[in-house]
């Protein structure tokens, strides 16, 4: 009876020990697994990450080049003096290139859809506004639109004051 | 009985040290992910992919130059100035007259190379006489000869240095492709690359 019991015993233990065998077989399976998973999913992200990056890079670009292009027409208009409206207008045509991607903001400004006064005269703060500027960016096939508006104040000298993001 | 307790002594220890090797090896992967993220961070830095040239203050193209035009001085954006030559309506220059003030102890080092294919950068011969070279040295800027570019260019071009952009400049009948490599910092020397 007793060696019946044993034997019993035994085979119980040795179940037991495939059982915990197959759990630590299974971990190191699923880790390869997870390891496996994790370089197939960067090497694929790496190439969507750089076909967004690229997009989104231009799109920056050409908004901050019709940044850049505000703020210096706005000086120069300033310096000029007169019709600083006017003077926009007409520096503006000059830096017009027709170059893709900048949107409407060339159109804006030759149509005069846009605000540029003096704010306080005795403190000579001049003020531009041009509001629903969009820019574009194509980069195979995504394309970015972005929307924004410009609000800059200049001092007399045509110096940024403020730039309102 | 003793069997039992045994076998649940032995079940015990075994999925303890399954716990530990499964903490081990997620210990290891966190480490390896972030040493891995770190190394790729420094080495997309290097490779001039940080953004810090899309902030206005920072990019070359939007740099502020004095160019005449019909005797006339007008104050423009570099890219602008660059969009007027390669349309031929200034001369080189008086693009590289404004280069040079744009380098100092800080900034040494300006390369401007268009083409129409893309990386224009290091293109040989008479391709390359319309690129830009400044470098500031012994307190003044200096250009070099146009048929140094491609060596010059090539340091450049091995530390991925470049940024590119592409321009379609409409010239009336048709539209323009104009590819364009700029780099604007400290210069990339001979010795540094050779000591690499």
């Amino acid at each position: 009876m007793a060696n019946v019991s044993q034997e019993k015993m035994k085979m119980l233990n040795k179940k037991g020990d495939i059982a915990l065998t197959l759990l630590v077989f299974v971990v190191l399976v699923a880790i390869g697994a997870i390891i496996f998973g994790f370089l197939g999913f960067d090497s694929n992200i790496q190439k969507k990450v750089e076909d967004l990056r690229k997009p989104i890079e231009q799109i920056a670009f050409n908004q901050q080049y019709v940044i850049a292009q505000a703020e210096l027409i706005g000086k120069e208009s300033i310096k000029i003096g007169g019709d600083i409206k006017q003077n926009f207008i007409r520096l503006a045509a000059q830096k017009d290139f027709g170059l893709e991607n900048f949107g409407n903001f060339f159109r804006k400004i030759r149509e005069g859809d846009f605000e540029f006064y003096i704010k306080d005269a005795e403190q000579g703060v001049y003020y531009l506004e041009i509001n629903r500027i969009f820019v574009v960016s194509r980069v195979g096939t995504n394309e970015v639109e972005r929307n924004f508006d410009i609000e800059i104040e200049f001092d007399k000298m045509g110096n940024l004051r403020k730039v309102y993001k | 009985m003793t069997h039992n307790k045994g076998g649940q002594v032995g079940k015990f220890v075994t999925g303890f040290v399954s716990f530990l090797l499964i903490v081990f090896f997620i210990a290891v992967f966190i480490a390896l992910s972030s040493g891995l993220a770190k190394i790729k961070h420094s080495a997309d830095k290097e490779a001039g992919k940080d953004t810090s040239f899309l902030c206005k203050e920072n990019n070359l193209l939007f740099k502020e130059v004095e160019i005449k035009i019909d005797k006339q001085k007008q104050q423009m954006l570099l890219i602008d100035a660059l969009n007027l030559f390669y349309l031929d309506k200034i001369e080189y220059s008086d693009v590289e007259d404004n280069l040079k003030n744009l380098v100092s102890k800080d900034k040494p080092c300006l390369i401007i190379a268009a083409g129409e294919s893309k990386n224009p950068a290091g293109q040989p011969g008479g391709a390359a006489r319309n690129d830009f070279y400044i470098e500031f040295e012994e307190g003044k800027a200096k250009t070099a000869n146009f048929g140094a570019f491609p060596m010059i260019f090539s340091k450049y071009r091995n530390k991925d240095v470049f940024r590119a952009l592409l321009i379609n400049l409409p010239t009336g009948k048709e539209v323009k492709k104009i590819y364009i490599e700029y780099y604007y910092g400290q210069c990339i020397s001979g010795e540094d690359e050779n000591a690499k």
